[in-house]
């Protein structure tokens, strides 16, 4: 049983068409996603690792029904059953913080500064689950407990301003898993984090996924905390899956020449020099032609220019989009 | 501990803030930085690693004059550079560069790249004027750019390629030290690559020596000779890189160095620390081993009693446990 499937999801902004510049009001709006699918089971947490601007915030966002006005989706979003993307306004509201629900990268910027944590929490169980304020605000103090602040029934009236970092962000967490969703989402929630503080934060991720068997969608830019944290990973460019496996096999067996080259570029010892990938991140409305990531791609081929390779299977729930995948190219590296 | 010839060192370095909190306006003192001592030696790279707050940045800019020290003393060739005036001040600025994290925020969008580099040369006329294209074109060469680029403007440029700029400028005067703080951490893994070795090629052809921060211990480890940990305000352990990472004797240095996410590729690993605590305000420093209510190796006398910084087979370390 697969709680959350995506099907040939892709996202478009669209030009401005009252652009003053008249050239770019002709041209095609922009594609941000291209077909992308994955599937989530329960007690699962699946990565989306890649860099910035490759399209993991925005593939969020269409989970979550809350693309940018100027933003559209195609291709399917099927969770327990049923097509989200034809779903109203209305009734995806309703499954926002409910049934699916976001940690998102900023805690500061998503609380609300005037209003106490212990309120925000109880909120949320106020509007999904039709609580009395009364019996919310014991639950909220139950959700504190569960992810582990200290002091839970005096903390309830705190602003957000009275915590730290690490706190904010375990109410942040508190707040998306109080109604006990189905799905998780968690874009980046340790980047404005110390080490330290990550490490809790993750390791309640993970004891969440287990008590709770949630299917959790965990993005991230760092390897490392995809290599201790989730189960099947997906490392994206360009708006594109270029590789996605279980996570073991995937550090196992990295195939694609872009996950060779984002683990060629992590320091591991002094006495091994770094081979960093060439070239800059492109932007989404100048990709090159063929494979999107030739242009920077130290095995690049005549053939790789031309045509853009699939996702192919290389072996068991192991897919690469390389023409050279089968090749074994990490020892040549 | 290792030697060579120092450059820049600091002597019981005290940053203290006065700030007021509350209605009454009470007046708290915020310990930033707390009797920090360190050398940068010549060709070196000393590392400030540490969680937020804790005073990397404080230390950095103390050692820049872009913040008053409360006391101590900074060392620049052995002369105390509170006493340097005139020509030997404006040296010492000259010879001490700084890299920001932001390389969006640190250039004016309304320069064009020529005008950012030549401007240090500019100021310190340390070149003809008529010398000034040829002198940017040779710092742009150093960082991998082409000289095309010189008459374009920051907004036109990538994240990396700005921080290629940056760098470019810290070596307009042709300084001994470099101050970078996390010159890396707004950048993607495959551009902080290329900054790396691009930093680590400078440091050897330019003989540069660094002070360098940066909250990622992978890259530290990887770039620096030797690391001071700091611990609200203090230095708690400093050794040479090596011995450090190989064997953390701290218990703060062992917690920071455990919860660093790593890839091993050929076996399951994890990270046991249980910690649950948050890091303590400086403004409401712990009595006794300011680490003590994290600690779990903590003895009674760390409630009670603040371990001093001492010598302990090559390092330096505050910590009851090695004090017996
Ligand atoms: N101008 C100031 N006035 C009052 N307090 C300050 C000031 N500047 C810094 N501080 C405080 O001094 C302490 C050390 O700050 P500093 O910026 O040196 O930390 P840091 O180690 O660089 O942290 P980060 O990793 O977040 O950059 C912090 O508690 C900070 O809030
Ligand atoms: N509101 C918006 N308007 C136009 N383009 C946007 C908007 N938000 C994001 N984008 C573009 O969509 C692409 C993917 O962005 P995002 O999903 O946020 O990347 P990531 O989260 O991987 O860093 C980027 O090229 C970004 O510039
Ligand atoms: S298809 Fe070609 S260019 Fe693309 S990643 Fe593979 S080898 Fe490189
Ligand atoms: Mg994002
Ligand atoms: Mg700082």
């Amino acid at each position: 049983m697969s709680f959350l499937k995506v099907k040939d999801l892709s996202v478009f902004f669209k030009r401005n068409t009252n652009d003053t510049q008249k050239a770019f009001a002709y041209k095609k709006d922009i594609q941000v996603v291209n077909t992308v699918s994955f599937e989530i089971e329960p007690s699962q947490i699946f990565g989306i690792v890649g860099e910035s601007g490759c399209g993991k915030s925005i593939t969020a966002y269409s989970l979550m029904g809350i693309l940018p006005n100027n933003a559209y989706s195609e291709g399917e979003i099927i969770f327990n059953g049923q097509n989200l993307t034809t779903l109203s306004g209305e009734q995806r509201r309703k499954l926002r913080g409910n049934q699916i629900s976001m940690v998102f990268q900023e805690p500061m910027t998503s609380l609300n500064p005037v209003f106490t944590i212990g309120y925000q929490i109880a909120e949320v169980l106020m509007t999904h689950k039709g609580f009395n304020k009364g019996k919310a605000m014991t639950k909220a103090v139950e959700l504190l407990n569960a992810v582990k602040i200290p002091s839970p029934e005096l903390r309830v009236k705190d602003y957000p301003h009275q915590l730290s970092g690490g706190m904010r962000q375990r109410v942040m967490i508190a707040m998306a898993i109080a109604c006990t969703p189905a799905i998780l989402i968690a874009d980046e929630p340790t980047t404005a984090l110390d080490v330290t503080i990550q490490s809790q934060i993750l390791k309640l991720i993970d004891k969440i996924k287990k008590d709770m068997g949630m299917s959790i969608l965990l993005i991230t830019h760092d390897l490392g905390i995809v290599y201790e944290n989730t189960d099947r990973v997906c490392v994206m460019y360009a708006g594109r899956f270029l590789e996605t496996a279980k996570t073991i096999e995937l550090f196992k067996n990295p195939r694609h020449p872009y996950t060779i080259g984002l683990l060629k570029s992590l320091p591991v010892n002094k006495n091994i020099p770094l081979s960093p990938i060439p070239g800059i991140v492109p932007r989404p409305d100048n990709l090159p032609e063929g494979c999107k990531f030739s242009n920077r791609c130290l095995f690049a081929l005549e053939a790789c220019k031309e045509q853009e390779p699939d996702l192919m299977p290389v072996s068991d729930e192991h897919y690469v989009r390389c023409i050279r995948a089968g090749e074994h190219l990490w020892k040549m590296a | 501990m290792e030697n060579g010839l120092e450059i820049v060192s600091v002597l019981n370095l005290q940053k203290y803030y006065t700030t007021r909190s509350g209605f009454l306006g009470r007046k708290n003192i915020l310990k930033a930085v707390d009797d920090v001592s360190f050398k940068i030696k010549k060709d070196k790279v000393f590392a400030l690693v540490g969680e937020s707050g804790c005073g990397k940045s404080t230390v950095a800019r103390t050692i820049l004059l872009l913040t008053e020290k409360t006391a101590g003393t900074i060392f620049f060739n052995n002369r105390d550079i509170s006493t340097l005036k005139g020509k030997d001040l404006k040296a010492y600025r000259r010879f001490v560069q700084i890299i920001f994290q932001d390389p969006f925020a640190s250039l004016n969008p309304r320069m064009r790249i020529y005008d950012t580099l030549s401007e240090p040369l500019k100021v310190h006329k340390t070149v003809p004027v008529k010398m000034y294209k040829e002198r940017v074109a040779t710092l742009l060469d150093q960082v991998g750019l082409n000289h095309s680029v010189m008459n374009r403007y920051p907004h036109e440029f990538s994240g990396g390629q700005r921080q290629r700029i940056c760098i470019a400028r810290a070596l307009a005067l042709s300084p001994g030290v470099i101050v970078a703080d996390e010159p890396l951490s707004s950048l993607d893994v495959s551009i902080q690559a290329q900054i790396l070795n691009l930093l680590k090629e400078l440091k050897v052809k330019n003989s540069l020596s660094f002070l360098f921060i940066s909250h990622d211990l992978n890259i530290v480890q990887y770039f620096s000779d030797e690391v001071g940990v700091m611990y609200l305000g203090k230095i708690v352990e400093q050794a040479p890189s090596e011995e450090l990472f190989s064997k953390p004797m701290h218990p703060y240095t062992e917690m920071l160095l455990n919860c660093i996410p790593k890839i091993n590729r050929l076996q399951n690993s994890s990270n046991g620390y249980d910690d649950k605590t948050d890091t303590p305000s400086p403004l409401n420093i712990p009595k006794g081993c300011p680490f003590h209510p994290r600690c779990p190796k903590r003895l009674k006398q760390c409630e009670l009693v603040q371990p001093v910084l001492k010598e302990y087979n090559g390092r330096a370390i505050a910590c009851h446990l090695y004090l017996i």
